[in-house]
């Protein structure tokens, strides 16, 4: 069984890693990551909810009508989103004022509707936990080294805190922390690990 | 008059300044995967256009006078997505006993509605920016036909290079991020020429 | 009642509504458990705009100091507005006051002495402006440059006109080097709650 769940999470934490095969699921989270706090908390909120949903959904697989199967997917990953939501809400007030409609967004966040629907109607409700807390660890430590650059160079920050030997030079390049920032970020990144990591092209539709 | 200002200021900073593509991200799904052509392109667009205007004023609604009344603002995000997949099946449904080249132009695209972030987004929004009904209307038509010109854009840009050279780990959604970079570049251009 | 009708139609109607209702009480548990701090963190930053607006340096709890000291005035014609009980027995009027920015709107709360009617501090609560450029407007050395003025602010004059008076004449305000639209923003921001400060202390 280990070795089971070793093999899972490598596989999407590189080969089937959504971000690089399809670039799917980017839509609601890149836009926090200008700032690597927030990404954080975001990401966790969506490996809570794609774990959670899973689990409960792959749960249910046997009882769920197939005609109706979308959306009660899609009512029990909102549940999951709204709690999420109320305790960002209730614990981090700064951080969920920066989120704002960002966190319920998630729902809409293909990641975890594809997890729910690819893996999680098929398998037992343990490896569908595991499967979502991979998808979402995948998904996220892409998200956190995009969050890391922009912020480092947008705001010559980390963290919020001033990096020593660094700060006290650096112009901070704003474009990254707007809009095309993340555009060029996501990009660059898929650029490298592509040539360099992930070489051998049997996916890239 | 100044009412009617207002909604124009909302309309076009919901195509150009605050395009919800390119400065907010939302709908990259759907971008990404239909940008190839541009005849697929129109026919998406006009979908989202379509779905966004109507269901944020119908969310309005629903908001308004119903969830506040009865003290259920948290369960927004349950009814919201519950009232846009509602909506996109009933248009669906309408549309394909009213008209059939319609049908075979947008019912494909419908589906693909449900799950695009950009509509949900819109909603949102308009709740946290404190839009009245009409603006929300407005909000929602402006965002899709801002959506609509962004992957239209993409799309003809898209076909121009398909023979283009391009880095092997670029091909793909690669390069398509970088044109979305530029072009979320080209409409910061747009910044302060209206003001809302 | 065919079993064939009971497998298409009503399973599904039963079981969706089964989902619903452990969803909608399970949402609503949440709900309940954590409503009193959202209710709570929803009206902080408020409370610390209204609290940075007056110039109050906070020796206790933000939300005790906010209930004791200050008072929401909401039957004006453009809208509410704070008074705040000052140390000094002195009371601050708290004006929010919107205007256009950059990208979007630019929410301030700017705090004037209700006696002399110097500007006693500026927060800017909500606005969208460029980060790097614009949103400087949110670091302290600007926000401060108002205290203890009264205003009308003009436009940017980099130079004083006549070298020979030597300082800057009482509209001028430092502002950020390529936002101009947003200090021009500010600007007017500001103009206008002077404005509607003097209105509400001559109706006195």
């Amino acid at each position: 069984m280990p070795g089971k769940i070793k093999k899972q999470f490598l596989a999407s934490i590189g080969r089937d890693n959504p971000v690089f095969v399809q670039v799917l699921g980017i839509c609601s989270t890149l836009a926090v990551t200008n700032v690597l706090e927030n990404t954080v908390v975001m990401c966790l909120g969506l490996i809570f909810a794609t774990a959670c949903s899973s689990f409960t959904v792959s749960l249910l697989r046997r009882q769920i009508p197939g005609s109706i199967r979308m959306m009660v997917e899609t009512l029990i990953i909102a549940a999951y989103v709204i709690i999420v939501d109320l305790v960002i809400q209730a614990t981090l007030p700064t951080i969920s004022r920066q989120l704002g409609p960002y966190v319920g967004l998630i729902i809409t966040n293909c990641i975890v509707m594809g997890r729910a629907e690819a893996y999680a109607l098929n398998n037992p409700p343990l490896p569908s936990l595991i499967d979502g807390v991979a998808a979402g660890v995948g998904y996220s430590y892409i998200l956190m080294i995009i969050a890391f650059f922009r912020e480092l160079t947008g705001s010559a920050t980390i963290w919020g805190h001033a990096v020593p030997g660094f700060s006290s030079w650096w112009v901070n390049w704003s474009i990254m922390v707007m809009a095309p920032g993340a555009f060029f970020a996501l990009a660059g990144l898929i650029w490298i690990i592509k040539t360099y990591i992930v070489t051998d092209e049997t996916g890239g539709k | 008059m100044e009412a009617f200002t207002g909604l124009t200021a909302i309309f076009f900073a919901a195509i150009f300044t605050n395009n919800i593509l390119l400065t907010n991200y939302l709908g990259m799904c759907s971008f990404l995967g239909v940008s190839r052509e541009v005849k697929t392109s129109i026919g998406l667009g006009a979908a989202v256009v379509f779905t966004m205007a109507f269901t944020s004023a119908l969310n309005w609604l629903v908001y308004y006078y119903v969830l506040i009344p009865m003290h259920l603002g948290h369960f927004r995000f349950i009814v919201f997505i519950i009232v846009i997949a509602a909506f996109v099946q009933v248009v669906e449904m309408i549309i394909e006993r009213v008209s059939e080249p319609l049908y075979n132009a947008l019912g494909i695209f419908l589906p693909l509605i449900t799950v695009n972030c950009a509509i949900l987004g819109v909603c949102l929004f308009m709740l946290i920016r404190d839009y009245t009904f009409a603006e929300s209307f407005i909000y929602g038509f402006g965002s899709g036909i801002g959506w609509m010109l962004a992957i239209l854009a993409m799309a003809g840009i898209r076909q121009n290079m398909k023979r283009s050279k391009v880095p092997k780990g670029l091909e793909g959604p690669g390069i398509t991020l970088i044109i979305a970079g530029i072009m979320a570049l080209a409409f910061m251009g747009f910044s302060g020429m209206i003001n809302i | 009642m065919n079993p064939q009708w009971i497998k298409e139609k009503a399973t599904p109607v039963v079981f969706m509504t089964a989902v619903t209702f452990v969803c909608i009480s399970l949402v609503g548990l949440v709900d309940i458990v954590t409503r009193p701090s959202v209710d709570r963190n929803k009206t902080l930053f408020q409370k610390q705009a209204v609290c940075d607006a007056s110039a109050t340096v906070l020796s206790g709890d933000l939300a005790a100091w906010y209930d004791a000291n200050v008072t929401v005035v909401t039957n004006a014609a453009d809208g509410p507005y704070y008074l705040v009980n000052g140390g000094d027995g002195v009371s601050r009027l708290v004006l929010i006051q919107q205007g256009p920015g950059l990208w979007g709107s630019i929410t301030a709360y700017v705090g004037f002495n209700r006696k002399t009617a110097v500007i006693e501090g500026v927060t800017f609560q909500d606005h969208v402006e460029t980060p790097g450029l614009g949103a400087r407007i949110d670091e302290p050395w600007f926000r401060h440059q108002f205290a203890g003025k009264t205003g009308p602010f003009n436009e940017l004059r980099p130079e004083p006109q006549d070298k020979t008076k030597g300082t800057r004449d009482a509209g001028a305000f430092d502002q950020i080097t390529g936002a101009t639209i947003t200090a021009s923003a500010v600007k007017d921001i500001m103009n206008k709650s002077i404005e509607r400060a003097k209105a509400l202390n001559a109706a006195r």
